[in-house]
Formats: structure tokens, sequence, C-alpha cells
């Protein structure tokens, strides 16, 4: 009999990013044969365009500034923005890993981060590391290199359509089309390839896929727009659910508080906010010249308050705030970030009324030269500078979808958990974006990169010790 | 305060009835759906003290009843909005109110502005589906992004996006401003990556000089192409073409480039060279086959040259002296073996062991090649049975045919001596 295999490897990985390729490096060191399918022209996913900010817990930079931090403190501020519905043992993995993950990037990839920490909003402390090149791409860029000397094949243009299982309910293979051209599902050939030891799937999260989310979250119209890339739909989740995956709420889904109402996408002013404007600047109501909240909260209660009764909001920050954003030059120049010499200038340009915003920006000076506490609850650490030195700068801000906190279920081995059974399919991996459960309700910044990563490598670890099926 | 008076004051106070009105529009639970536009407050505050400053003392509403007589010095920009009537009115009440709080203090002024306000009221209602104020969407500027694009521009567009080759829009700083998908594909970096990285970080040092010089000697309108190393993202290179031109924009250049992957161009233009060198290294083989063979002709003349100076010339002086006919008889076979041998060129093999046998032991053996019985060979040589026995035995030593099968006549037949 003709077999229906047109392929066969020892491990098959779906999906490019950070998830996918830290499984193969994993698998590779292990397996001859190991190969990554993506349904994309270009690897990387969302990962490759990420902002490269690595949260990590007791991390040498930390240790070095005498910042105190332990697995334990992180793990509670992702209990806590994460409303306690976190899957508690996976997000300890995450927490306690973090550091050890880190030091993998540096020292197995040769990764460049940047020599300082940032404080960013929902963390109890400044814990994250940011890369060299503010981007995700200098960790994918690495990560592709090591494949390439390893010789493990990425095959773009590749879609993953279906998931093949053994009568018994093992994962066998995958029916892939190859020469897809995205996102026609009729494009491309259609091709059975075999995995002899098992499958990883690591096809991230669905932020684009407009007809899926709106599915799970009626909130999430068309309109609004998204930072992720085209390629951020559901069809590699939709195929692991048709293959007895367990779904885990998929409808908390995450807005990114600090995107800029002036350009597309995540662009160069989201990092702008989460470096500069929201830890050194304030946020304010437009229409009242007001802050509203404390700014380093996490995103979700950020995004709550500026959604709620049509608020418009802008960030405020000095010249001494600003220069915190690596990407304040190239925000300048496409107009994102606008520069004042005077907060009179800034309101005007802005629509702001000027007395109360003058009053709120005094009070909140005076917060901080006085040592007193913010009502909003912000954190004023003993660094913080007054908002006094001009140039101003201001940035329009919008809520746009970010993040897919849901997914599929995976255990501590990064094993999917079949729906009736409760048990892990046999020779079934997931890692990354497209699991559910590590972050709960909101993802804290700089948190996907860790969890990606270590489960990552887990299921890559995992899936290269099973005994190969003859 | 007379009305012309509070006119003035209300085009003085514009800024602080502007910040009061944004308070108030918030307060009122109408924002969100009012404009918090600045141009377009102006333009009512505008209205109002228009019809202000051109009402007389005895004012009354009907001098607005019909739309015929009412001046709205805003009327050409009240245009398509989708704003409400109810919106609309909300703002502008508020805004009346505002600037009454700020500067109306005077009862008899405060009941004129009041009285205008309501006829432009009656009149806007009445005329509503005419005219709308315009400008008035949820966002104040539009969300930046192109408008919407005719028809050449969509196509145009489409052209960009599906060119086979890679096109990057470059600017003075070497940032990449805009991309199509085949440049990502050939760098393989996500359109997001690409736009705000340095052009010269796609490829290595030379090719990063060749831009720059590019950018630097172009003149609008000219156009430059160099091969250079292009960077995919894994870090391996690739040889490209660059095709570079320059255009001015607003005082600032632009730089087009084209970029094409020529990996599989010079897999084949490597495939073609190797052909090519293949032919020529065979032209050289022949040549050389071609000179060898001259060389052995020249050799083979010279062969057999010495053979008829060593062997033939010899077998006939012999003969000439011989008396006997049955020497002549050997002598005559052994001339004939000779002469065929001659002919026979290159085809025979040498032995080793030949080079060891004496004088006396060759001639021997030419005469077994010959076809010579011993008997004949002591003839021949005038030498007695058993030597010509010791000989052979010798011989066969010599060429190790000792305790083997091999008859020495059949070992000799195809040699040359
Ligand atoms: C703009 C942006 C900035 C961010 N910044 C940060 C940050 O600074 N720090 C942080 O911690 N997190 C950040 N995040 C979140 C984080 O980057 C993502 O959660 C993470 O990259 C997900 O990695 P992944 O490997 O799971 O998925 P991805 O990187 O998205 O990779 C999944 C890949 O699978 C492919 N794929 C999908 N379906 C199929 C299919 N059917 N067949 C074949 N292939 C398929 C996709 O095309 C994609 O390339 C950011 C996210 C975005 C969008």
């Amino acid at each position: 009999m003709k077999s229906i295999w047109a392929e066969e490897y020892d491990i098959v990985i779906i999906g490019s990013g950070f998830a996918g390729l830290s499984a193969a490096i994993e698998a590779g060191k292990v397996c001859p044969s190991v190969i990554v399918l993506e349904k994309m022209p270009v690897p990387g996913g969302n990962s490759s365009i990420s902002g490269g900010l690595f949260a990590a817990a007791g991390s040498p930079l930390q240790a070095r500034e005498r910042i105190m931090d332990s697995p334990e403190l992180m793990l509670s501020d992702m209990l806590a923005a994460g409303l306690e519905l976190n899957n508690k043992e996976l997000a300890r993995i995450v927490a306690e890993k973090s550091t050890e993950t880190l030091l993998w990037t540096i020292k197995e990839l040769g990764v460049k981060y940047k020599p300082r920490l940032s404080h960013l909003g929902g963390h109890s402390v400044a814990r994250t590391y940011n890369t060299a090149n503010t981007s995700g791409s200098g960790i994918i860029k690495p990560m592709l290199a090591k494949c390439r000397d390893m010789g493990i094949p990425i095959r773009l243009r590749t879609y993953l359509s279906q998931f093949i299982l053994t009568k018994g309910g093992e994962m066998e293979g995958v029916a892939v089309r190859e020469n897809y051209i995205f996102p026609n599902r009729e494009s491309g050939v259609l091709k059975r390839i075999r995995a002899r030891r098992a499958v990883i799937l690591a096809t991230g999260g669905f932020s684009e896929d407009k007809e899926f989310r709106v599915i799970q979250d009626p909130k999430l119209t068309e309109d609004i727009e998204s930072t992720n890339h085209q390629g951020a739909t559901a069809e590699g989740l939709i195929a692991a659910l048709k293959a007895g995956a367990t779904p885990v709420q998929l409808s908390l889904i995450q807005l990114g508080p600090w995107a800029s109402r002036d350009e597309e996408g995540f662009g160069v002013g989201s990092m702008f906010s989460m470096l500069a404007g929201f830890p050194y600047g304030i946020l304010i109501d437009v229409r009242t010249g007001r802050r509203f909240i404390n700014e380093q909260a996490d995103r979700k209660l950020l995004v709550d308050a500026m959604l709620s009764s049509g608020r418009e909001s802008i960030a405020i920050v000095d010249q001494k705030g600003g220069q915190h954003a690596s990407t304040l030059d190239q925000c300048l120049k496409r107009g994102v970030v606008k520069k004042f010499e005077s907060i009179e200038e800034l309101a005007a340009a802005n629509n702001v009324p000027l007395a109360p915003l003058k009053e709120t920006i005094d009070v909140y000076n005076s917060l901080i030269e006085k040592g007193r506490e913010d009502m909003f609850g912000k954190p004023l650490p003993m660094d913080l500078l007054p908002i006094s030195h001009p140039p101003y700068y201001s940035i329009r801000l919008i809520s746009k979808v970010h993040h897919c906190m849901g997914g599929v279920q995976i255990n501590a081995e990064a094993q999917v958990v079949h729906i009736e059974t409760h048990q892990p399919i046999s020779r079934f991996y997931a890692a990354g974006e497209v699991t559910g459960g590590v972050h709960g309700a909101s993802r804290l910044g700089s948190n996907a990169i860790p969890e990606c990563i270590t489960f990552g490598r887990i299921a890559g670890k995992n899936a290269a010790a099973q005994k190969p099926r003859t | 305060m007379g009305i012309h008076e509070a006119t003035r004051e209300i085009r003085k106070s514009e800024n602080r009835i502007f910040q009061e009105w944004l308070c108030d529009v918030h307060d009122s639970g109408y924002h969100g759906r009012v404009s918090v536009d600045r141009k377009y407050f102006s333009m009512m505050l505008d209205t109002v003290a228009a019809a202000m400053e051109t009402a007389d003392e005895n004012l009354t509403r009907s001098r607005f009843d019909s739309s015929a007589e009412w001046d709205f010095p805003g009327l050409h920009i009240i245009k398509e909005s989708g704003i409400t009537l109810e919106a609309f009115l909300a703002g502008f009440k508020v805004m009346i109110r505002c600037i009454e709080r700020v500067i109306l203090h005077s009862d008899a002024t405060r009941l004129r502005m009041r009285n205008i306000a309501d006829a432009m009221e009656l009149a806007v209602v009445a005329e509503w589906e005419n005219f709308r104020p315009a400008g008035l969407s949820l966002h104040p500027e539009p969300i930046q992004g192109p408008e919407s694009p005719t028809t050449p521009e969509k196509i145009l567009s489409a052209i960009f996006f599906s060119v086979g080759e890679g096109i990057l829009l470059v600017d003075q700083d070497f940032e990449i401003l805009k991309t199509n998908p085949r440049a990502c594909e050939i760098y393989g970096l996500l359109e997001q990556n690409l736009i705000g990285t340095d052009i010269r970080t796609l490829t290595d040092e030379s090719g990063a000089g060749t831009l720059t010089l590019f950018f630097e000697k172009l003149i609008e309108g000219q156009r430059l192409s160099a091969e250079i190393t292009g960077l995919y993202v894994d870090g391996k290179s690739f040889p490209s073409t660059v095709t570079v031109s320059r255009s001015d924009l607003d005082g600032k250049r632009y730089w087009p480039i084209i970029v094409q992957d020529d990996t599989e161009q010079k897999i084949l233009e490597k495939q073609l060279r190797q052909e090519k060198q293949q032919t020529e290294e065979m032209n050289l083989t022949l040549k050389t086959v071609l000179k060898s063979i001259e060389q052995d002709k020249k050799d083979f003349e010279n062969r057999v040259a010495t053979k008829i100076r060593t062997s033939v010339l010899p077998g006939i002086h012999k003969i000439s002296k011989s008396s006997h006919d049955n020497v002549s008889r050997s002598y005559l076979s052994l001339l004939e073996q000779q002469l065929l041998s001659l002919t026979k060129g290159f085809e025979n093999e040498l032995h080793g062991g030949l080079l060891k046998l004496t004088r006396t032991e060759i001639e021997i053996c030419r005469l077994i090649q010959a076809g010579c019985s011993t008997k004949d060979i002591c003839n021949a040589m005038r030498i007695s049975y058993e030597t010509v026995q010791t000989h052979r035995k010798n011989i066969r030593k010599k060429l190790d045919l000792t305790g083997r099968k091999l008859n020495l006549h059949t070992f000799l037949m195809n040699r040359s001596l």
C-alpha cells in the first residue's frame, strides 16, 4: 500500500516565533531531523516585531542595582494582574525559570540586552530587560542563525491545515499546504508530513483574526485595530481543538493602552509610552486636563479606564522623562510624538483645557517633591523627577488589541491536554501564545517572552525524549 | 456693558470660554458625542459674536426665523458630518452658558445674547436637513492615514505590492520608509521590522559603501545599479542587485531602491561557467592527446629505425656470411618475426623480467618467439643442445615462470624484445 506520508521527520514544529524556534533548538540537540513549518513568507511572527522586553526575577542586573526580587514576587504580580484566573502551576514555572531562560538567550544565542532595567506597569519592581535593538528581532535573528547552524530547516509558506491522529489517539503528523499564499486557505498543495517522535504547536495568538476574536469577545469589533502581525490568526488553534485539545479562557483578550493614534499597529509610539510616558510622565484625559488613573497600573485597568465613557487620552512627559524611550527620535520623525516648548503650547495643540492641566502637573510635581502618596496609587520611586524640563512631549493614545491570554491547555511538561480524558494527548506538545492560562485575566508587559521561550524549550526537550515510532 | 462691548469681550476671552466649554461638555454627559475640536468651537463662537455685532438693540427672534436671512459665517464649511442635531445643540447650549459665566454680567446683554442664541437654535433646527456644521466627527482630526485613494492610486499601490522585485523607499537618514512584500521576503523580515531600519544593515560593509556612494552622487532622475551582498534574517548572505534612483519631494531627498535576489541567477551562472570550464578542459586534453600521439609517432619511428639497426641488419649480415642452409633458414624466419613485430606497433607489452635477460638469452628468446625449436636454436647459434637447455631454464627463472605450466613460446608471443 502506498504511504499517505510525503515526508517524515523526528519532530515537526508549527510556527517560527519564540516558542517554535526555542523548541527547535532544544529538540535539534537530540534529534537529527527537526523541521519548522511557517505559513507566512517571512519567519518570526509576532515575536520578531515585539518590543524585546523580557521580565526576569532575580537577574544579574537586579543584583547590580540592588533591586530585591524573587520568583515569588513575580508570581504574585502575575496573579494580581491576572485576577487569580491564572493556571498557577504554569505561571510559577514562568516566574521560576525567568532568569535561567534569560541567561540561556545570552549564553546560548548571544542575545544582546541594554545595560539597564525598565519598570513596567503592574510589576512591583524594575525587572525588565530590553534587547539592544529595542525589538524582538534581537532574539529572533540569533535564533534563526542558530537553526541554520544546526541544519534545522524553516519551511516558509507551509500552512498547517489539520492534525492527523492514529486510531489509538496518538498524534501522528500534520496535513499542510505547501506554497501557501496567506490568507487564501485554498492556495498551495496538500501534503502530509509524519512525525516519528512528536508534533509541537507554536502558532501564536489570534489578535488579527477579526472574525474569531469577536466571537470570543463581542466588544472587539472589526474596527478595533491590533498591534499584531497579519498572520496572527486562529487556524492553528482551531486545528488543535479539532484534534481534541482543551480550550482555556479564549475570551480573555488584552488591549494595549499605550498604542499611538497616529500610526498603525504597535509602531514606535507604544515603546515610547511604555518606557517613558507612563513611568516618567502622566496620563491625561483630554477633555478635563486631569489624570484619572495610576499610569503604572496593569494594562487591563488602564484600558478599562481609558475606554470608559469615551475618554480620549494623551501621555505627557518632559525632556528628562523622554530620554528613557529609545524610540523617541523615530517617534518625533514620524509625528507620533509631538514636541512643545511650553505646557501652554502642548495644551493648545492637544485641545486640552490649560488651567486644569497646569494644576494637575503642579499637584503631581509636588507629590514627587514632597514624597507624598499618589491618590491613584502610582508608585513614585526616589529617582522620579517632576515634570518641569522643557521641551515637553505628548502622544495621543488609542487602545489596540494586543495579546490572547487564552489558548489550548497544556500541563507542566507542555503536553496538550485532551478535552474528554483530561490526559495528555500522546506525542502532542504546545507552547507560546497559542496556549492558555499562564496569565489569567491580563498578561503583564514583558512576561510573554519568558513564557514563550521557557515553554518552547520544555516542549522541545520533552518531544525529543520520546521514543521514535517505527 | 453694551452689546458691542460684550461681543469684543467674547472674542477676547475665547480661550477661557473654550476651557470652560471643554470641562462642561465633559460633565454634561455629551462627551464622546460632541466634538471637542477647537476649530469647530471657534466657528460656533464666531457665529454668535457676529450675530450679536450685526444685531440692533431691538433684535427679535424673527430676524432668524427665516433661513434666507440667516447669515452663518461658517456656512461654507457646514457640510457632511456625522454629528446628530442633539449633539450639536448640546455643544452650542453649553457654549452659551460658558459665555455667560465668563463675561456677561449685565442682565440686559445676557438676555439679548440668549435671544440671539435661541433664534439661531430655532433656525438650525428648522434647517437641519439642509445644512450641518462641518468637521464634527468624534475624532477632531482624522486619524492619520491616507484619504480614500483614487483608482489610479489604488492600481499603483497594487503594482507596488505585487511586483516580483523588492522595493524599498529610503530617506536621507538611510531609514526605510516603505517596503513591498517581496522586499520583506528577500530579507526575511516583516514590514514592521523593515520600516525604520537603516538600509545599510541589510548588506555588508562594501555594500553599505556602495549605497552611501550612490546616495551622494546620484542626481535626480538618474539611476545606478550595483551587485552587492544582501543579508538574510538568519545571517546568511546572498548575491543581490540594487538599482537606486533619486526623487526630491518638498526639499527632501528620497531614494527608491529596487532589489533583486540573484541567488538563482548566480546558480545558473555558476552552472554555465562550470560547463564552459569543462569544455575548455576537454579542449586542453584533446590537445595533449594530439601532442602525445605526435610524440608516439616519433618514438615509433625511432624504434623502427633502432630495431632495423640492431636486429634486422645483423640478421641479414649473418645470413650473408652463413654457408649453411639451416642457419640461413633460421635467421630468415627470425627476420620475418622481427619485421612483423615492427608492424605491430605498441600493442606488445613490456615485461619487467625481460630487462634482466643477457644478450644471448634475448637472442634465444627471439628465436623461440620466431617459432624455432631447441634444435633449430643449437644450429642457428652454433651452441650445444645442453647449453640451449640451460639458457632456457635460466630464462624461465628470470621471467618468473619456473613451476608454472606456461610455455615459453606462448609467453613471449606478444612481447617485444
Ligand atoms: C507588537 C508586539 C509587541 C510585543 N512586545 C512584547 C514585549 O516586548 N515583551 C513580551 O514579553 N511580549 C511582547 N509581546 C507579546 C509576544 O511578542 C508574543 O506573545 C510572542 O511573540 C508570541 O510568540 P509565539 O512564538 O507564541 O508566536 P508568534 O511569534 O506569533 O509565532 C507564531 C508563528 O506561527 C505562524 N502560524 C500561525 N498559524 C499557522 C499555521 N496554521 N500554519 C503554519 N504557521 C502558522 C505565524 O505566522 C507565526 O509566525 C508583543 C506582541 C506584539 C504583537
